[in-house]
């Protein structure tokens, strides 16, 4: 890995411990650069975007390191519903030991005026998601299932943040749950685009009895 | 050009528009069943059909997140080759016309855009150009200019294809 992004992965590591006590700004980036031992201004020369994008990083780090885990399980005779709500878990497990701070980050998001990044960030993650769970859609159930992973993803992150019970039992209980709903209502959208696709045959049906 | 979200949106509109020239054809076929026209519709239809296919392969390999706007495309695409048709079958040929003229101005666009980039892409592109044009040819020769009101349905058609391009694009 090059020297600079080594550097820039660690101190968006060492800032995560300072966030729960300063919250996301610029005090716990320089803290981050005092533990590291280096200059101040090295916050700002390696996330010249600010906050943000050490959100972003750690965002993508996480996600690279939730990649890496699924490729050591065997997906060929597991359910797509498995294979999601296994990917879930690995990120949650992921982010365990900065919980603190992952909740501190929720609340950032959760500002209207960073809906946006949220989003964002939040696309990314489930993209990869069904990317690696092989998804191939070509259609409108392309977003139908992004988003409904990410509906599923964010409710069991807030839950997670406060579940305290045994190894998050309580969270994966949760999270099967979530997909069981998903799973039924899946059906819905399913009904609607049915009876649009079946509107055309309809109106040429009719135009074949008008022509003489 | 060619950064890499230009390259996205080529593969998502030329997706898109294969779609539509699918249910375009489809459409036709629902309301000409029995017609002297009917094979000849039926092969462009396979041909667009592969078209669709390769593309899809585009957005798979590729990762390109496909149209948002598939489910009008569904219809207005159906909608508009039964209308046509249901005019009487010059008039579905004046809408191949119309709708294969301002999808070889859009490939040219983009096969100029590409330049000298993404030869395989491009060769897809200029062979389904080709074919895109034999469709044109053919629908002139079986009267599509003799259309009732050709220059109407002529235009009326141009334009909605170019706005499901220009829309496609982006959405």
């Amino acid at each position: 890995m090059p020297r600079r992004e080594d550097m820039r992965l660690k101190l968006v590591y060492a800032a995560l411990h300072h966030v729960p006590h300063t919250g996301w700004d610029d005090v716990a980036l320089r803290m981050a650069a005092r533990d590291l031992e280096v200059a101040d201004s090295m916050s700002w020369r390696l996330f010249p975007g600010g906050i943000n994008q050490v959100i972003q990083l750690w965002n993508e780090d996480t996600d690279k390191k939730m990649l890496s885990r699924l490729k050591k399980f065997k997906t060929k005779d597991m359910r797509i519903r498995d294979r999601i709500a296994l990917a879930v878990k690995v990120r949650l497990e992921l982010l365990a030991p900065y919980k603190p701070a992952a909740t501190t980050t929720a609340k950032y998001l959760a500002l209207p005026h960073h809906a946006p990044l949220g989003s964002k960030m939040m696309f990314k993650t489930v993209d990869k998601i069904w990317h690696w769970a092989g998804d191939e859609s070509t259609d409108y159930n392309w977003y139908t299932k992004r988003g409904l992973l990410a509906g599923v993803y964010s409710s069991t992150i807030l839950y997670w943040m406060n579940d305290d019970s045994d190894e998050y039992a309580k969270t994966w209980a949760f999270l099967d749950k979530r997909i069981d709903n998903v799973m039924k209502i899946g059906s819905f959208p399913a009904k609607m685009v049915q009876c649009s696709k079946e509107l055309p045959t309809r109106i040429s049906e009719i135009f074949k009895a008008l022509k003489p | 050009m060619n950064s890499k979200s230009d390259l996205e949106s080529m593969i998502r509109v030329n997706q898109a528009g294969e779609y539509g020239a699918v249910r375009i054809y489809e459409g036709q076929l629902a309301v000409l069943k029995g017609s002297s026209n009917y094979d000849k519709i039926l092969h462009m239809k396979d041909q667009e059909e592969h078209h669709l296919e390769t593309f899809d392969t585009y957005i798979k390999e590729r990762r390109v997140r496909p149209t948002a706007l598939q489910p009008l495309w569904h219809v207005a695409g159906y909608a508009m080759g039964a209308l046509s048709a249901a005019l009487g079958e010059k008039a579905a040929m004046a809408c191949t016309d119309a709708v294969e003229s301002v999808i070889d101005e859009h490939y040219q666009d983009q096969l100029k855009e590409l330049a000298d980039s993404e030869p395989e892409l491009r060769a897809t592109i200029e062979k389904f150009r080709e074919e895109e044009l034999e469709h044109q040819a053919l629908a002139i020769a079986e009267g599509a200019h003799q259309a009732p009101a050709y220059p109407v349905i002529s235009g009326a058609i141009k334009a909605a294809t170019r706005f499901a391009i220009w829309a496609s694009k982006r959405v």
